[in-house]
């Protein structure tokens, strides 16, 4: 037993150094994780406030929604009723983690646990975050974009620069290349993307309605009928016919940072649960190994299961279910599955029952994401444990909704499949896409929304984001809407 | 281990973003800050935060599913009665979204609401009333203060030395320390003959008074300096108001703003600040601040009976010589005929004990579409205009002519 590492609660640098080395002991040594090399920022909650505005990037360019985030946090957090997170982590290399300065030092032992083991190894690992997000160069790529729009606000004005953002990000969840698009390089793209806006934008300078021989053959004046773009802000970026070249180097901004954005979007459950699951085994650790003062494991235990405590769906706390609660039950019961496996966990998971826990769990979260992971990988006894039951909502049963399927032999397939589908983020936002854009005639921009289930578009907010993508434009924009599952075909709106 | 502790110096980020959100809502701004003027009471203006309620939000558009629309599945935590193919009743409101779909819907929000620092209510108070930025600038000064001497001390910059205390003690302390040598000198003195060895004694004696420290650090005093709040004296405002039928909300809230506007320069010049409200019909009353802005009376309109009111209460209450008085009266520019005499009596009575006499003439005429023109009551006041130096009058046609009005006012208190 040794000594522990600190008995005052009331944290100090010495302390954290003491502790962070010691969870890097444990870490590297016992469970050979690695991440990437962490940096600690101690904040108040102001700047709490403003790191949860700006989607926790440090250096985000100026924007009034940003603002808002913050007077709408701060409002709920001075009323005492919305408690703010005791730590933030981007995926950054070094690793960027935020702690609270208020949190006690066990809390602090915690949270550097949770975010700079946890979080840090899953954006390390995870295929997602690989293949989409360059976590070196975000931070100075974050730095460009704050100095470019302050350049643009100065050189344009800033309402200029405002209307140009806000109509950005009205698309912003359709800025997002959900692919890897292998062929090119995103950054050789991004080069002859520029050259090719450089000359555009002088050829249309020099004469509007003139286009010369190459532009013409570049931004071939062709309705594709076949094509199926989700990406619409590039799209409009790349091909809007006359958008000058700041305002296509402030969409590129938007869309990049989205991009950077997007795996956390389709890994929360498992981001979380893997960082609760270590944080989870590191404080044991430490306990077991007398780091830890007497009493501070009482603090942990109370602060963990609060953490993951999922109310029930008849609780007055009940708002859906909890990213950390779900998380972290799979990940604990991956790690059972492997070690004590029942002839059940046999029957469905022979791959990985009774073998070594460790490689196991390291290779899931290496290749998931939300919706395939818990497709792949919960269990019968979470759902049981859970009592995880699915509801259907029909539009024709005024008076009822129905309870489908639950936690029995019948239904664990089922759930299993109907919460993997409530994960998988494209169902969550209206299927939009550009189906190309008319440049012999009227320059109309044709986009088309695919209904779904009969779930409707919302067709005020609809109007008002497409009146943001003219203004992008610069020309009509055709709004299709296609019912797949109805009769009536489909309905097309213009915003002229 | 890369630790920075950055819990010093507040993020100007946030600062640019909020700034960057109240210009959007400039308009829902100026709204909340023109009720929380009618609202407090003049002396509370400025000083507490501001609730904005900018209603919902929809200037976030993004495409949305339309809630309670088509065919979706939920899965839900904790059964504890349901069996695959059970019916329950549609809970009221809800619409079966669950978690993915929260936060999409920009429709869904609730009413935003957000605080306005008391600071920021008065930038927007003063840009209402079109002040300029000097003017701005003395108002933010929340207190003067004055340096004022207070005794000595033993530390201080060299400019602040006290030449006068310093030798005081000096010659102080060489009394002190010679007085011993002097006995001796004396004693020895006395003697005749003296020996060799009295007479070396004698000399080194001498040497040693002569050698005292003329200024020992010992010595050295430094005037002391005290900051204090510059003392003000009192100061009394009256709000003369008619609140006959014609004075409408609109004009009340006119000359409430010109009324807080005027509380805050006394409040800059003096230490004490009371206000008395007299509103008058063809009878006069001192009211509460609520009743003065917000009470309904009806009647004729004689002002004389208001004037003659605050001289009643000046003789009860403010002794002439501890008081400075400010008389600020709004008026739609009416009174009944017969008054004349009676007023400018009374008024000549009263002007004298004055600090300031403002008339303002609030959109006098603004029912007969001759807005500007003169009223009824500003020809009575030519006289007094003429007479007195400290008698101004103005008509003012909306918030943004209240600054020009008060400008006068303010020349004043420079003098």
């Amino acid at each position: 037993m040794g000594k522990p590492l600190y008995t005052d609660n009331e944290w100090s640098f010495d302390a954290l150094e003491r502790v962070w080395d010691k969870i890097e002991e444990i870490a590297e040594d016992k469970y050979d994780l690695t991440y990437f090399p962490a940096q600690f920022e101690m904040i108040p909650y102001e700047r709490m406030l403003n790191v949860y505005a700006t989607a926790g990037l440090p250096n985000m360019y100026h924007h009034w929604s940003h603002g808002k985030s913050f007077v709408q946090h701060e409002k709920g957090y001075l009323a005492g009723q919305e408690n703010l997170a005791y730590e933030v982590v981007i995926n950054t290399n070094p690793s960027i983690a935020y702690l609270m300065d208020s949190n006690t030092m066990t809390m602090q032992t915690l949270v550097m646990a949770h975010a700079s083991v946890g979080h840090s190894s899953f954006f390390k690992h995870n295929k997602l975050f690989q293949e989409h997000t360059d976590p070196s160069s975000i931070l100075g790529f974050l730095e460009y974009g704050k100095e470019y729009m302050k350049q643009c606000e100065f050189k344009y004005g800033e309402a200029e620069v405002e209307r140009v953002l806000d109509a950005a990000h009205a698309l912003r969840f359709y800025a997002i290349d959900r692919y890897k698009k292998p062929q090119i390089s995103r950054k050789k793209r991004m080069e002859k993307m520029r050259a090719q806006n450089k000359e555009t934008q002088q050829s249309f300078n020099h004469d509007h309605f003139q286009i010369n021989s190459t532009t013409r053959k570049e931004l071939k004046f062709k309705k594709r009928p076949q094509l199926r773009e989700e990406n619409i802000l590039r799209y409009i970026m790349d091909n809007s016919p006359n958008l000058p070249a700041w305002k296509r180097e402030v969409l590129r901004i938007v869309c990049e940072i989205n991009q950077y954005l997007y795996p956390q979007m389709h890994t929360q459950v498992m981001n979380e649960g893997w960082a609760c699951f270590w944080h989870y085994h590191i404080m044991n650790d430490l306990e077991d190994g007398g780091h830890l003062p007497e009493g501070a494991m009482f603090e942990f235990l109370a602060s963990h299961t609060g953490v993951v405590a999922q109310p029930a769906y008849n609780s007055p706390y009940y708002s859906g279910i909890n990213v950390y609660a779900l998380g972290f039950n799979i990940m604990m019961d991956i790690k059972r599955i492997c070690q004590d496996p029942t002839d059940e966990d046999r029957e469905w998971f022979p791959d990985i029952a009774g073998k070594d826990w460790l490689p196991v769990m390291k290779e899931i979260v290496q290749l998931f994401r939300d919706d395939s992971f818990i497709q792949t990988y919960l269990s019968p006894k979470v759902m049981r444990d859970m009592g995880l039951f699915n509801v259907l909502d029909h539009i024709e049963d005024e008076e009822h909704l129905t309870v489908t399927y639950i936690h029995d032999d019948e239904g664990y397939k089922a759930v299993r499949q109907k919460l993997s589908e409530q994960y998988t983020f494209s169902n969550n936002i209206p299927d939009m896409y550009v189906t190309g854009h008319d440049m012999q005639g009227g320059r109309e921009l044709s986009i088309t929304h695919k209904e779904r289930n009969y779930i409707g578009l919302d067709r005020k907010t609809a109007m008002q984001t497409c009146i943001h993508m003219r203004e992008l434009w610069g020309y009509p924009v055709h709004l299709d809407i296609l019912y797949t599952d109805r009769t009536e075909g489909a309905e097309g709106v213009i915003i002229p | 281990m890369n630790i920075i502790d950055s819990r010093k110096g507040g993020s100007r980020s946030a600062d640019r973003n909020r700034k960057k959100f109240l210009r959007r809502n400039k308009k829902a701004i100026k709204k909340a800050v023109q009720d929380a003027i009618q609202d407090s009471t003049i002396a509370d203006v400025g000083k507490g935060e501001v609730d904005v309620n900018l209603g919902r939000g929809t200037d976030e558009p993004m495409f949305n599913h339309r809630p309670g629309t088509g065919v979706t599945d939920q899965v839900h935590p904790g059964n504890d009665r349901f069996t695959s193919g059970d019916q329950v009743p549609r809970p009221q409101g809800g619409q079966g979204q669950g978690p993915g779909q929260a936060g999409n819907s920009g429709e869904g929000e609730d009413e935003f609401v957000f605080r306005l620092s008391s600071e920021e209510f008065m930038d927007y108070f003063m840009e209402d009333l079109a002040l300029p930025n000097l003017a701005k600038k003395q108002l933010s000064v929340i207190e003067s203060f004055k340096k004022q001497k207070a005794g000595f001390s033993n530390e201080g910059s060299p400019g602040s030395l006290s030449i006068n205390r310093t030798f005081k003690n000096a010659v102080g302390r060489r009394i002190g320390q010679a007085a011993a040598v002097r006995k001796q000198i004396k004693e020895l003195e006395a003697k005749d003959p003296r020996t060799e060895e009295e007479e070396k004694k004698l000399l080194f004696l001498r040497k040693k008074i002569r050698n005292l420290r003329f200024i020992d650090d010992l010595d050295i005093r430094y005037v002391r300096t005290e900051t204090i709040p510059e003392t003000k004296v009192n100061a009394v405002m009256f709000c003369l108001m008619d609140v006959s039928y014609s004075m409408d909300e609109e004009r009340k809230d006119l000359a409430k703003r010109f009324y807080v506007l005027l509380h805050m320069f006394l409040q800059r010049f003096y230490n004490k600040v009371d206000v008395v409200f007299v509103r008058h019909t063809h009878v006069a009353s001192e009211v509460s601040e609520q009743e003065f802005f917000h009470g309904k009376e009806t009647g004729g309109t004689v002002v004389s009976t208001g004037v003659d009111l605050i001289r009643k209460i000046i003789d009860e209450r403010y002794p002439e010589n501890a008081w400075n008085m400010y008389c600020a009266q709004a008026s739609d520019g009416d009174n009944f005929e017969n008054d004349e005499n009676a007023l400018r009596e009374s008024l000549h009575k009263l002007i004298p004990k004055l600090q300031y006499y403002a008339y303002i003439d609030i959109l006098a005429n603004k029912y007969f579409g001759m807005s500007g023109e003169p009223s009824e009551l500003w020809g009575y006041y030519d006289e007094f205009s003429d007479q007195y130096d400290h008698f101004e009058r103005a008509a003012i046609q909306g918030s943004e002519d209240i600054w020009p009005v008060f400008r006068a006012l303010f020349k004043k208190g420079e003098k």
